[in-house]
């Protein structure tokens, strides 16, 4: 048994696949992301990189739409866990307690997390649209709260706002789910015993219950944040970054400063930043949750 | 493992990921990209190509062709028709079209595959200087060698070919086909006009500000903009400069020897946003796009469009068209020596400079086909097109008005200039100058929006 | 809302009006909550039926008559059929490869002994952490030197490399509850490994395999930065690009575009409906990531 647990030849065979896929798509690939931003190249296939030192840097942190997106990426993040996480969690204490058809609202409140997110995004364009095409402007209108409607997706107060609902509502079945399991694998005894006890109840509501969802809350905040940094096709779809790059986060403005304006290296600059900030989250995180198990 | 070892390996790893990937980077990056590699999905053709050269038209050969002719832009039948017929006239010739008709993704289309070196073989790129570069790098093609082709050649207008002359800019040869020439001018609606008590089209500024005013007295939004598709507001700035500032100022802006942020080009920009606070658009036109913004013309909802002479197909099949009238651009009573300064350019396709063999022959014979007679008085006769060739026989095809119209602006614009970034080398411009352009129609300030353009030449040429 | 609901349940024994008071308030809430969430999605079912200039005159109400050849112009001119195959080879392709990949390596990092063993597991996992826009750039670089150009089978493999971290964290874990006899007699019977691995411990960690095909095929399905950039040719492209594509093309065929997205959420939904169970814990397995 011991000589087939190191078996050489069965390790390297079976690791192979694997090894020479991830090497040569991802770790190669992030690595020269890295080597990149310390060049300029026209984006054209044929003509070499010019090295060109700390200039992609530089110029990133100079450049005012980089600032935006930063702030961007930051607000997306910090107002995504403001709306997620109570609603997601409240809906899920209220499943809690297994009300009757249960099921039924828990599948309704996970739908929009299975839909695809283009189209998803998609929807919530409709739903946006200017004046009295949009749905959301002829719900306020028929309420009076609004005669000719809102443009949505270009105010530059409500573009990047209306973007971050719709996320929101994608994505907070998801973390409705973690706290369901969370709560479900409460044991019983410990709820109805608070339900008993009266003062005693509220001690381990304190002690017991709220623990076990602060576990949970945790992995969704680490989900929202790294989720947030990652983001890139909501915006991509619903505003193009737009109205004049006022909605961009760094993964959309690297996209625009590498395809479509032709910045290579700034657009690796943005890339090597990304790549720095979610190590940096990640690594936080998982400190943050090492007593987490895992589970099936 | 402990942990010290651990790392050591780690290390190890990465140093070895460090190595691989610089090498694949470092190295070069002079080899010519290979043939297309055929996905898995199917696998019918092989390229065939390198079989041999003797016999070139009995060699079967794939093109793909990136254009905007799709969707709901009007020459679309035209094309596809085209590109059936020409495959039933050449059996040995598989024509893909990957045409997009957005913008937005037919940029991307475009970027990627200058990236990854997978240019399709007949394609149209934006701005003019900015595609000096791909000139010198043999990403498009030298067409002169086509231009001794007399049968072919001698139909077009004179000069049509000069915007494409590289020369200038240090490139020897010449790197468009144009396929179209273009002009712009105010569409109006007629009825609507007469119904606000306008008796006579403006001719001034001035006059069009009055315009506006009656417009908006009888619930008429005056002017149909959908700046979510930012070229829309972009056109318009390219008049307002041009009789401003004249066409010279963008050859100058892209030289460099003019600024953004120049008093004449910030006021340029005031123009246009003073239309907008005049009332001139729809409230929250630049939510709206191009597609919208013709359906708010053609169902009367708003008077007057500024549109290119592509678009007289749409016109033609719209309900109001007999409704339809047009005027010249209006001219800033200040600046009478712009007053003939207008918005006019050929309409060019490139070809890949990288084609050989039966490609090359069948994307030429192609390019061939659709700039030649037949297929542009097809064009003419079809959707109005204006058309690059002088020598088509268009008796008994009956030319709209909008046809003549646009017809008469060509030959009333003495400098003719088309989209102001066509003059500039950075490919950024076109971006740059429309978002700005939206972005002070949403709120910034003129001075602004030219600092902002101004500051991307500056981050370029640091 | 959290702790008032806890704090009333505590009371719920000495006021039985406000138990039913609370149960009045607690539907209140989640059906409003229930209109929300499904809104959109019943907004996209009616409007596909629709004609496009009623959408929007009355956006809530049930249409009045069935307007099918929305969905023939979405196949049609939308793309949406071909893409939708598209969709389904490449993502099927990619969880094969994922599967047959990961399952091997986490296999060996479960259950075998060797130095760099930790070292491995942590450099796989580690793979979590590289975003997929921070690569795009270098891999247009080398696919372009290498003349890789809409090919599927690099696009599989591209996926494969994205999506192995989280595939051998969930079976690596997994295989490490399961007790180390379990191959012991038939290492005795002197079978191969590849007999151990596909006989025995392949139909074990089933259970953890289907959970990391969930998941990867909903990442890879929805997934639009790779084939915006790497994928060209139209008749190659995804479903959420095609989908993305025909609404840009056509904005005011409101009709046509609500077909196309119905056509595109009507398969996870439904694949939802039926698996809700192993949806929900499929695509919550990521919530063990870090």
């Amino acid at each position: 048994m011991e000589r087939f647990r190191s078996d050489k030849r069965i390790i390297i065979l079976f690791l192979l696949p694997a090894f020479m896929i991830y090497l040569a798509l991802a770790v190669i690939p992030i690595i020269q992301s890295l080597y990149f931003s310390f060049f300029e190249w026209p984006g054209i296939q044929g003509i070499p990189l010019e090295y060109v030192g700390l200039k992609n840097f530089i110029n990133m942190l100079k450049y005012g739409d980089f600032h935006i997106a930063v702030k961007n990426v930051f607000q997306f993040a910090i107002l995504n866990l403001l709306i997620q996480i109570p609603i997601g969690y409240g809906l899920a204490i209220l499943l809690g307690g297994f009300p009757k058809g249960y099921r039924l609202f828990k599948t309704a409140f996970f739908c929009p997390v299975v839909l695809p997110l283009t189209a998803a995004s998609l929807l919530w364009v409709f739903i946006y649209f200017p004046n009295v095409t949009g749905v959301l402007n002829l719900l306020l209108k028929s309420i009076g709260l609004t005669e000719t409607g809102k443009a949505w997706l270009l105010d530059s107060g409500t573009a990047l706002n209306s973007v971050i609902v719709a996320n929101a509502w994608k994505g907070l079945g998801y973390h409705m789910i973690i706290a369901f399991a969370a709560i479900a694998g409460i044991p019983n005894y410990i709820l109805e015993s608070a339900e008993i006890d009266g003062a005693l109840g509220f001690k381990k509501v304190r002690h017991i219950i709220i623990p076990i969802i602060w576990e949970a809350v945790k992995i969704s905040v680490v989900l929202i944040v790294i989720g947030s940094m990652k983001n890139f096709d909501i915006i991509f779809i619903m505003t193009e970054g737009g109205p004049n790059g006022l909605t961009n986060v760094p993964s959309t403005l690297l996209y625009y400063e590498a395809f479509q304006y032709e910045n290579y290296g700034l657009g690796s600059a943005i890339s090597a930043f990304i790549f720095l900030i979610s190590i940096l989250l990640s690594t936080v995180s998982m400190r943050a949750m090492r007593r987490e198990k895992i589970e099936y | 493992m402990n942990k010290s070892k651990m790392k050591v390996f780690l290390c190890l790893v990465l140093t070895l990921c460090i190595a691989i990937g610089v090498a694949l980077t470092g190295c070069g990056g002079r080899d010519e990209p290979k043939e297309d590699v055929k996905p898995g999905a199917d696998n019918n053709e092989k390229d065939e190509t390198q079989d041999n050269k003797d016999n070139i038209k009995e060699e079967k050969a794939t093109i793909r062709l990136l254009t905007r002719f799709s969707g709901t832009e009007a020459a679309t039948p035209v094309w596809q028709e085209a590109i059936k017929e020409f495959m039933k006239r050449n059996p040995n010739v598989k024509i893909v079209d990957e045409s997009v008709n957005q913008e937005a993704a037919y940029n991307n289309k475009i970027k990627t595959g200058l990236a990854t070196g997978n240019m399709p073989h007949l394609f149209r790129l934006a701005g003019v200087v900015s595609q000096v570069k791909h000139a010198k790098n043999g990403i498009i093609m030298d067409i002169a060698p086509l231009m001794e082709d007399e049968e072919w050649m001698n139909g077009f207008f004179e000069g049509v070919f000069e915007t494409w002359n590289f020369e200038p800019y240090g490139v020897k040869g010449y790197y468009g086909i144009p396929h179209a020439v273009a002009s712009e001018v105010m569409l109006y609606n007629k009825e609507l006009f007469a119904k606000a008590g306008i008796e006579k089209t403006p001719e001034t500024m001035d006059e069009l500000y009055d315009v506006i005013d009656k417009l908006k007295d009888i619930g008429v939004t005056p002017w149909a903009c959908g700046a979510k598709s930012t070229w829309r507001a972009g056109h318009i700035h390219n008049y307002l400069l041009y009789k401003w500032a004249g066409v010279q100022k963008a050859i100058d802006l892209g030289t460099r020897k003019a600024k953004w942020t120049d008093p004449d080009v910030v006021q340029s920009l005031a123009h246009l946003k003073d239309l907008k606070e005049r009332g001139a658009f729809m409230e929250n036109f630049e939510g709206m796009d191009h597609d919208m913004e013709k359906v708010q013309f053609f169902s009367e909802q708003c008077a007057m469009m500024l549109n290119g002479s592509w678009f007289i197909g749409d016109c033609m099949n719209s309900d109001i068209y007999d409704k339809i009238g047009t005027f010249p651009f209006p001219y800033f009573k200040e600046k009478p020596e712009y007053r003939y300064h207008g918005v006019s350019f050929p309409l060019g396709f490139s070809l890949n400079g990288k084609m050989e063999g039966a490609e090359k022959q069948a994307t030429i014979d192609f390019i061939k086909f659709w700039t030649g007679k037949e297929i542009q008085e097809k064009l003419v006769k079809e959707i109005q097109r204006l058309s690059s060739r002088k020598d088509l026989n268009l008796e008994g095809i009956e030319l709209s008005k909008l046809y003549h119209g646009y017809n008469d602006i060509l030959k009333d614009i003495k400098v003719s200039g088309g989209d102001s970034f066509n003059y500039d080398p950075l490919p950024a411009m076109q971006n740059r100058t429309r978002n700005s352009i939206v972005g002070m129609l949403l709120g910034n300030s003129p001075e602004e929006a030219a600092k902002e353009i101004q500051d991307e030449i500056d981050k370029q040429s640091e | 809302m959290i702790t008032s609901n806890f704090v009333t349940k505590k009371k719920v024994h000495t006021n039985i009006s406000k138990i039913k008071l609370n149960n009045f308030l607690k539907y209140a809430v989640m059906s409003v909550y229930l209109v929300i969430a499904i809104f959109p999605i019943y907004f996209a079912l009616i409007s596909s039926v629709k004609e496009s200039k009623d959408i929007f005159l009355s956006p809530f109400s049930l249409p009045s008559e069935l307007h099918f050849e929305n969905f023939v112009r979405a196949i049609k001119i939308g793309n949406i059929g071909i893409s939708f195959r598209n969709s389904v080879i490449l993502s099927g392709g990619s969880i094969i490869v994922i599967v047959f990949a990961g399952s091997l390596a986490a296999y060996i990092l479960a259950r075998f002994n060797f130095k760099a063993k930790n070292g491995l597991l942590v450099f796989f996992i580690s793979g979590m952490m590289i975003p997929m826009q921070s690569v795009i750039i270098p891999l247009s670089y080398v696919f372009g030197k290498f003349g890789i150009h809409n090919n599927y089978m690099v696009m599989i493999l591209l996926f494969t490399a994205f999506n192995l971290p989280i595939t051998i964290f969930i079976i690596n874990g997994f295989l490490r509850t399961i007790p180390s006899e379990i191959e012991e007699a038939a290492v005795i019977d002197g079978s191969g490994a590849f007999r151990i691995f596909s006989q025995i411990i392949f139909p074990i960690s089933l259970p953890a395999i289907s959970t990391a095909a969930i998941f990867n095929f909903i990442n890879i399905w929805n997934n639009l930065l790779f084939p915006l950039v790497f994928i060209t040719r139209r008749d190659l492209q995804v479903i959420a690009l095609a989908l993305q594509s025909f609404f840009a093309e056509r904005v005011s065929d409101y009709g046509g575009v609500m077909a196309a997205i119905v056509l595109s959420i009507l398969p996870p939904m439904i694949a939802y409906i039926f698996f809700q169970e192993k949806v929900e814990k499929g695509m919550t397995s990521g919530a063990v990531k870090g």
